[in-house]
């Protein structure tokens, strides 16, 4: 009894302390598991369960690298990561964090995906993902716009998945076997049906710079902006009265949520399913971007000319649910067809279907 | 939130019915006429205790009003039915008027379309044409009106009646008869009208003059929904029957963006829908309806409703269409599970018992 209590905790408040045999015990299991994770695992079977074609997803591991900062993108990464964790073995996700590239050799993953392309890479990590014997894989945010150190980066990788088609060629040229779009799904957090307030809505939302083919366009509808309520974000519209310029940081899921027909140009994918996903009918300049996903006039409504633009506004303007039919469309294909579980089926899909 | 069910007055004879659809014709004529046509089928639709209740009686509207408070109905919307100065199946409703009885709330619904022998509105096999007249016809529709917007009864918003017409694109010159109308209810002492247009199973034009719309369910999404999948061919015996999956439905119903043309929307529940009563074979059926299924969706649109549409209404089709099978009133069978669930979904949603009904 005696020595039981002399090694009895004193303090019973925030510390706990633990008998010193339990201390040891604990510490040799720590010191064991850790000794495990550091020794490279027996080598994972490279031939995955395949039946004519079949490759078993749940039998992948990936080792997912987010090189996506800031704030603005951490729902994006979370949602990539649970999608891939419902569809693979295993998924480990770290940031791309300097010397990232040793948890490779930890790890020994099927897969090797790094998500988004902002951090720079170290030259130790360039060379060691270059002779990594595995799949790997670069899912690029390059939305707007890309360079020629992305394109250097990129081609490291056996698979390079854009989010803008017209960065395929470029990518090609650079040495990029397989160059796939794949554009992010909208970050649902953030972009779906929501009630705005009266300082968010409009009649018009313009997307877009009123500059060359954009200046045709907004020359086209301007007698709209002196008797309807229309927003505009992009440059160029201070010289249009009874427009309300949307400074150009602003962030647009309430003016989404707000505007009974969103008009947009310019072809970041991103824009086309961020509106989608609050169920709000856009009426979008072609682009190459739309046709892999979405189908005019069926979730998205397309014009080429600025007569076209007319045309179809003033059509949607008076067939209110013909423009509600689209936009629900669209909202159903933004959980069912271009969301991120989709997108991420579609990148295994690509890499262990197709090699 | 305010439950406001759509309510059928033909529960009682009058001459009209007697001569086009023979003597003693009532909405339970139908009814009572119900076969099933396919395992499953379940018709004919009987009332619970065999209460096949006649509408100019007061107890019945009576009983009905203490059904629907009790379970935490708002209110009532009574078709309405005007042919150019000729009224129809008035009776009910100018008692509820008179008597005063039962203290519960109403609004209007004008179902402003032709009656024909396939009950579906159209040009064909015409019993009485709809029309509308003029400036003078439009007046004398009003003051039968006004009797009803005065009575303090009446569904307001904005301190205005509630008046619902079911296919305003069938009006010519709809904006002008709307906007004689709240000439008169200003000059009559009320502040307006609030017209609210339906969204239906039909061409919704594009029309000035009305306050809100109100999603008339399950027909707006047979007309408006992703339906192309919805609806499939039973063979019966070598005749083609329609049926269509109540989840389905639903399933568009509450994936339906909320955004339409900008304007005040109600949104719409419907507790299910077979009008084989009416049209044997040749009507449409839900399958899979229940009511549990009922209040797992109503509970969602009541959500949808406060926080999308913004709405303190929601239209349920329907308090009594046994012959479309769009029934909340307790029947044999489920006895008052509907409304059972009409009370769940409220609980859940923290608005019951109402506040002000």
């Amino acid at each position: 009894m005696t020595r039981k209590k002399k090694h009895r905790p004193r303090n019973s408040g925030i510390t706990v302390r633990l008998h010193p045999k339990t201390r040891i015990l604990l510490a040799k299991t720590v010191v064991r598991a850790l000794r495990k994770m550091n020794i490279p695992q027996p080598e994972a079977r490279r031939e995955l369960p395949s039946i004519s074609g079949f490759v078993d997803h749940k039998q992948i591991r990936i080792l997912m690298v987010s090189s996506l900062t800031g704030e603005s993108m951490w729902q994006v990464e979370q949602m990539i990561a649970e999608q891939f964790r419902l569809l693979a073995k295993e998924l480990v996700s770290i940031k791309a964090f300097q010397s990232f590239s040793s948890a490779l050799v930890q790890l020994n993953p099927d897969l090797l995906l790094v998500v988004g392309n902002e951090e720079s890479f170290s030259g130790t990590d360039l060379e060691i993902i270059r002779k990594a014997p595995l799949k790997k894989a670069i899912w690029l945010s390059d939305g707007s716009f890309t360079s020629e150190s992305t394109a250097r980066l990129a081609a490291l990788f056996d698979y390079v998945f854009t989010q803008n088609t017209l960065h395929i060629p470029f990518y090609q040229h650079s040495g990029c076997k397989n160059v796939r779009y794949l554009p992010f799904a909208a970050d649902r957090s953030l972009f779906s049906p929501r009630s705005v307030n009266a300082e968010y809505k409009s009649y018009l939302l313009l997307l877009g710079d009123a500059r060359g083919a954009g200046k045709e366009y907004a020359e086209k509808i301007k007698h709209l902006f002196t008797i309807k309520k229309v927003a505009a974000a992009g440059i160029g519209w201070e010289e249009y009265p009874g427009l309300k310029v949307l400074a150009p940081d602003t962030e647009l899921q309430d003016y989404y949520n707000g505007a009974e027909l969103v008009i947009h140009w310019g072809g970041p994918a991103a824009k086309f399913f961020d509106i989608a996903a609050c169920g709000v009918f856009q009426l979008a300049e072609g682009h190459p971007n739309i046709y892999e996903y979405m189908n005019p006039g069926e979730d998205i409504v397309i014009f080429h000319t600025a007569d076209e633009l007319l045309e179809k506004l003033h059509y949607y303007s008076s067939h209110a649910d013909a423009k509600r039919a689209i936009a629900s469309r669209a909202l159903w294909k933004s959980t069912y067809d271009y969301s991120f579980l989709q997108m991420a089926s579609k990148l295994l899909h690509t890499i262990f279907n197709y090699s | 939130m305010k439950l406001i069910a759509f309510l059928l007055p033909q529960f009682h004879r009058i001459p009209e019915n007697d001569q086009w659809w023979g003597e003693g014709f009532t909405e339970w004529t139908n009814t009572k006429k119900a076969v099933p046509l396919y395992p499953g089928h379940l018709q004919p639709k009987e009332p619970f205790e065999q209460y096949y209740y006649d509408l100019t009686d007061r107890a019945a509207r009576n009983w009905q009003a203490e059904v629907a408070k009790a379970f935490g109905i708002y209110g009532f919307c009574y078709y309405h039915y005007w042919f150019k100065g000729k009224p129809l199946l008035e009776r009910p409703f100018n008692q509820v008027l008179t008597s005063g009885e039962p203290q519960f709330p109403f609004c209007l619904s004008w179902a402003n379309e032709s009656w024909t022998r396939k009950w579906d509105g159209g040009d064909n096999e015409l019993l009485i044409r709809q029309e509308y007249g003029d400036e003078e016809d439009w007046e004398l529709h009003f003051y039968e009106l006004l009797k009803a917007f005065r009575d303090e009864r009446y569904i307001r918003i904005d301190n205005k009646p509630v008046f619902i017409i079911y296919r305003p694109g069938k009006i010519p010159r709809c904006d002008e008869m709307l906007n004689l109308w709240n000439r008169l209810a200003v000059k009559n002492g009320l502040d307006g009208i609030f017209f609210v247009r339906t969204l239906g199973g039909f061409e919704i034009p594009s029309q000035n003059g009305f306050d809100a719309s109100v999603e008339f369910e399950p027909h707006y999404t047979f007309a408006h929904g992703d339906t192309q999948r919805l609806w499939h061919y039973m063979d019966l015996g070598g005749k083609e029957h329609l049926v269509f999956d109540y989840d389905q439905a639903w399933l568009s119903i509450l994936n339906r963006s909320h955004h339409r043309n900008g304007e005040k929307i109600f949104p719409g529940a419907y507790v299910n829908w077979d009008n084989t009563p009416r049209l044997g074979e040749r009507g449409q059926s839900a399958i899979g309806a229940s009511p549990r299924k009922f209040g797992w969706y109503l509970t969602k649109q009541i959500g949808r409703a406060k926080s999308l549409y913004q709405s303190d209404f929601l239209f349920i089709n329907a308090w009594n269409e046994w012959a479309e099978g769009a029934f909340l009133e307790p029947d044999r069978r489920y006895q008052f599970r509907y409304l059972e669930e009409v009370k769940k979904a409220l609980e859940q949603a923290g608005a019951f018992p109402a506040v002000d009904s």
